[in-house]
């Protein structure tokens, strides 16, 4: 009856793999050091349903296992050597064996595994993971685990979700496409969402570089990938939950945009955006950078909502350089001393006044830590004089104190005058930059009051004529 | 706009007019062995510290001394000291006196029943030698027992001091020691 049975098993391994070319895999329940048997065995069991979703090995099921390991007289747990897991999958005919070991050191939990040629006995491939934390993120290592003892890549949200990040959406964007626009511009903007989406902090997304490998990998060059079963099939090689694509168009001096996401799952729209922008190229990266917290459902940042609001800055006020006033030179020279007459183009006076100041602060500054040090002087001298009890060194030590008031006198007389003389130089340098302060004709038009321009919101030519008052 | 025209502009102005520091005066010196400060006249007999400041519970060395002296070759001070505040802990000889070539006699009574010293310091003898100016004739440790201030006083009429002669020196000025408790 148990050869009966091996026989069986042996002839059934033999029919799938005659049915596919895909390679047959055993998966011995993984050897556990200092973790309880239990624990070890729901991992092995995770790996085993992943490694079945890896879709490149034929998996032979766990009773199938059991029940030869029982036949030939072994537990699972206690084949851990590479013969018997040889001569298990001998029994199976399956052509790899993947056996393992988890273990504990310290606070680490530790996965070692291997895959083996049952013919021959050689170890295609080794791969171990290690992982500090509660035990229930082991399952996720050994998700991962099934994907690379099989010799492929884990997908994206595996790779998530042990950074931390699973409890965030997946997202990936496709490049947009360019209709009217140069592929570079389409892209360029594309950043720009992508950028803006990422700063929404909502949603995870898959680096350009990760998406660009996917697409090589299926053979697609760029912008050769528009369409939603494309983009599907790529947003699920990258485990993403959803994918973003879209087209930038350009309709006369009018800009389309076309967004869509949807669940690479279900290919079900998620969310559809359309925008119609009219103006310069500028408004229309404010509009990109809004669409990407609108498709999101998300309320928009008031900075972006304001930015929009203002535009693009007016013609007017954009051309020539701005107005200079009376009141800018004598704020500027109240703020720093000679910047308001540096702002009205008077160097030699702006930096005559910066320099004299500077000075005169430097001089007070000097005087004050002379002060100070005449008045350590002073107090040492006066605690020398308290304590002497010798008339002879009572004189000296008054002398030298004497002496240190004369020099703090002088020190603060210095003081004194020099920064009186700064403050009334400071106030001299703010009623000097008014009085010589830019008149309306230095700074704005030198000539007629009367200027032709095209204003390009409105599309119009205009004609101003400003009349002072 | 008006904040920041307060912030950068007033405030610089106002520290530089205000700037300026405060002189001490002239008149600190109060050492009372400084014979051009004191205000009384020379020859004079002070305390050493003159404002004497003590903890609770801990002592002091006061010196007794003779300002601007000639020839003196021996003499008799007698203080009072307030008994409810102060004990005297040790008296010894000043250094005017150990200083000079001969050792000098010295005797120091202290009536703690009335809160008085009396000390003697002479030179003995025909040859006796005599000291001049200013120095410390005597040095007594007092402990605070009691919180409070009391003071330190000579008695006046009782202080005598002599020459080699046996000529009496006029002592024309006495200090008054003040101690306080901190």
């Amino acid at each position: 009856m148990r050869y009966l049975t091996s026989l069986l098993i042996t002839l059934l391994t033999a029919t799938i793999m005659a049915q596919s070319e895909k390679p047959t895999v055993a998966i011995l329940d993984f050897e556990a050091q200092d973790v309880s048997a239990a624990e070890v065995q729901t991992l092995t069991e995770r790996m085993r349903t992943e490694i079945g979703n890896t879709n490149a090995v034929r998996l032979i099921e766990r009773k199938a296992v059991e029940k030869i390991m029982q036949e030939q007289g072994f537990q699972q747990s206690g084949c851990t050597n590479d013969e018997c897991a040889a001569e298990v999958g001998q029994l199976l005919g399956v052509q790899f064996m993947v056996s393992g070991t988890i273990g504990k050191v310290g606070k680490t939990y530790t996965i070692d595994c291997k895959m083996f040629s049952v013919e021959t006995g050689e170890t295609v491939r080794a791969k171990n993971a290690s992982f500090e934390g509660d035990i229930s993120g082991l399952l996720t290592e050994m998700q991962i685990l099934a994907w690379e003892i099989t010799g492929l890549e884990a997908p994206g949200n595996l790779k998530l979700k042990r950074a931390g990040k699973d409890a965030q959406t997946t997202v990936a964007v496709m490049d947009f496409e360019g209709r009217g626009i140069s592929m570079q511009e389409a892209q360029t903007l594309t950043d720009r969402f992508t950028t803006s989406l990422s700063s929404t902090q909502k949603v995870v997304l898959v680096e350009r570089g990760t998406m660009n490998d996917v697409l090589e990998e299926q053979g697609f060059a760029t912008g050769e990938c528009a369409s939603d079963e494309c983009a599907a099939e790529v947003g699920a090689m990258l485990g993403v939950e959803f994918m973003i694509s879209g087209a930038i168009g350009k309709l006369g001096n009018a800009y389309t945009i076309d967004a869509k996401m949807f669940s690479v799952a279900t290919g079900a729209a998620e969310s559809m955006k359309s925008i119609t922008y009219s103006g310069a190229v500028e408004g229309l990266i404010v509009e990109i950078e809004i669409l990407a917290w609108d498709i999101l459902g998300l309320d928009i940042p008031r900075s972006l909502k304001k930015r929009r609001n203002q535009g693009i800055p007016d013609y007017s006020a954009a051309s020539g350089p701005k107005r200079k006033t009376k009141g800018g030179a004598l704020f500027r020279s109240l703020v720093v001393p000679g910047f308001g007459q540096l702002y009205s183009g008077r160097k030699m006076s702006g930096f005559g006044f910066m320099l004299l100041e500077a000075g005169l602060i430097g001089m007070a500054a000097k005087s004050n830590s002379d002060y100070t040090t005449f008045q350590s002087e002073y107090d040492t001298q006066l605690a020398n004089y308290n304590a002497a009890t010798v008339p002879a060194e009572i004189a000296s030590y008054k002398a030298l104190v004497d002496q240190a008031r004369t020099d703090m006198n002088g020190a603060n007389d210095q003081l004194v005058l020099f920064s009186s003389a700064a403050a009334g130089i400071w106030v001299v340098n703010a009623l000097h930059a008014f009085l010589t302060g830019p008149t309306f004709a230095d700074g704005g038009d030198q000539g007629l009051p009367v200027r032709l321009a095209y204003d390009p919101l409105t599309k119009q030519t205009r004609l101003e004529w400003r009349l002072n008052l | 706009m008006i904040k920041r025209l307060v912030i950068f502009t007033l405030l610089p102005l106002m520290a530089l007019m205000s700037c300026g520091q405060d002189v001490p005066p002239e008149d600190v010196y109060d050492n009372p062995l400084d014979e051009d400060e004191v205000t009384y006249e020379t020859p004079a007999l002070t305390f050493y510290p003159i404002d004497i400041s003590i903890d609770l519970g801990s002592s002091q060395a006061v010196d007794v001394f003779v300002l601007d002296i000639e020839n003196l070759a021996g003499s008799h001070v007698k203080l009072s000291y307030d008994k409810s505040k102060l004990s005297v802990l040790s008296m010894s000889v000043g250094e005017f006196f150990a200083d000079a070539l001969q050792a000098p006699v010295f005797v120091a009574e202290n009536d703690t029943e009335t809160g008085t010293i009396e000390i003697n310091t002479s030179f003995l003898g025909s040859d006796s030698v005599s000291v001049s100016g200013t120095g410390s004739l005597a040095s007594i440790v007092f402990q605070l027992t009691t919180d409070g201030e009391s003071s330190l006083t000579f008695d006046v009429a009782s202080c005598e001091f002599v020459d080699p002669d046996d000529n009496s020196i006029e002592i024309k000025g006495f200090g008054e020691g003040v101690v306080n408790a901190q």
